[in-house]
């Protein structure tokens, strides 16, 4: 099974029938393919940051050199059910929306392929991509998040532990609330 | 070597002026890397760290000479311009940047 395949069966999935001299398109399928890459999919595109965020020149080329069935959606194999799952999750997460897919992608590659922290990679995406709105950038960091980077045992662990005190704080607030308010009634 | 040396300098020579600056040297290696499918201009502006100034003038020397050539394409209901390679433009990169991988092979020699 080569990655062509395999790609152009993940297009279907998701609905997505690119035109390859559509810029939006080409932009569109080369994000969608790096972070789907990153999720564990199984392809082996090569994947350096340019001016664009991450590209890769070896789907360019495929996708020029297979440019009929990639538009026709032409493949031998269909996704698995694990694929099916991760993709559904994909499309309804970044609704194949081009400016959440470039920052997804460019925040997903200061973490993956530069180590950079949280704070650094968001720091890095807007100096990169400074024409995408706000609003844009948290929800597209936001929902890579979600795809890429969910919290683990020993995360969720800690922010319990960390809101513990605030959650405390806030029950006994309320508890003394309730107790003026039955005073109040009664007197 | 230093005869090798004053070779590669007198090679150089033979690069064309309205290439050999840092600017289009920049704006050409970044087009280049996207062949065939072109950057647009608030990418370039963002990566290269250029004035709106700066950018618009070597984008417009470059494409006076061949070397660059601009369309309008739509994203996400918007107009961008989009600046591309002519295949003139690419011969122009490869020459500067054989020079350029000579010279730096040469410095790394340390002979």
């Amino acid at each position: 099974m080569n990655d062509k395949d395999k790609v152009i069966a993940w297009f279907k999935r998701l609905g997505f029938q690119p035109k390859i001299d559509n810029f939006q398109d080409k932009l569109i399928a080369q994000k969608t393919v790096y972070l789907l890459q990153l999720k564990g999919l199984g392809t082996k595109f090569h994947y350096g940051f340019h001016v664009r965020g991450p590209y890769s020149r070896e789907l360019t080329n495929e996708l020029y050199a297979n440019r009929r069935d990639f538009e026709q959606g032409i493949t031998g194999i269909q996704p698995s059910a694990r694929e099916e799952k991760v993709l559904d999750e994909f499309k309804t997460l970044f609704e194949m929306k081009p400016s959440l897919l470039e920052v997804a992608s460019s925040y997903a590659y200061f973490i993956a392929s530069e180590h950079l922290d949280p704070v650094e990679a968001i720091r890095k995406v807007k100096e990169v991509k400074p024409f995408i709105s706000e609003t844009n950038v948290a929800v597209g960091i936001s929902r890579v998040k979600e795809f890429l980077f969910p919290p683990s045992a020993k995360d969720l662990e800690t922010a319990r532990k960390e809101h513990a005190p605030w959650q405390e704080a806030e029950a006994s607030t309320i508890e003394r609330d309730e107790h003026e308010e039955r005073r109040n009634m009664a007197g | 070597m230093d005869g090798n040396f004053v070779a590669l300098i007198g090679r150089s020579k033979a690069l064309n002026s309205k290439v050999f600056s840092l600017v289009r040297l920049q704006l050409l290696a970044s087009l280049a890397a996207f062949e065939p499918d072109g950057v647009t201009y608030r990418e370039l502006k963002a990566s290269l760290g250029l004035s709106d100034g700066a950018l618009f003038s070597n984008l417009k020397a470059l494409q006076m000479t061949g070397y660059v050539k601009r369309e309008e394409v739509k994203f996400e209901g918007k107009n961008l311009d989009l600046f591309k390679l002519t295949p003139e433009g690419n011969a122009e990169w490869e020459a500067a940047a054989e020079w350029l991988r000579e010279f730096l092979d040469f410095g790394g020699s340390k002979t």
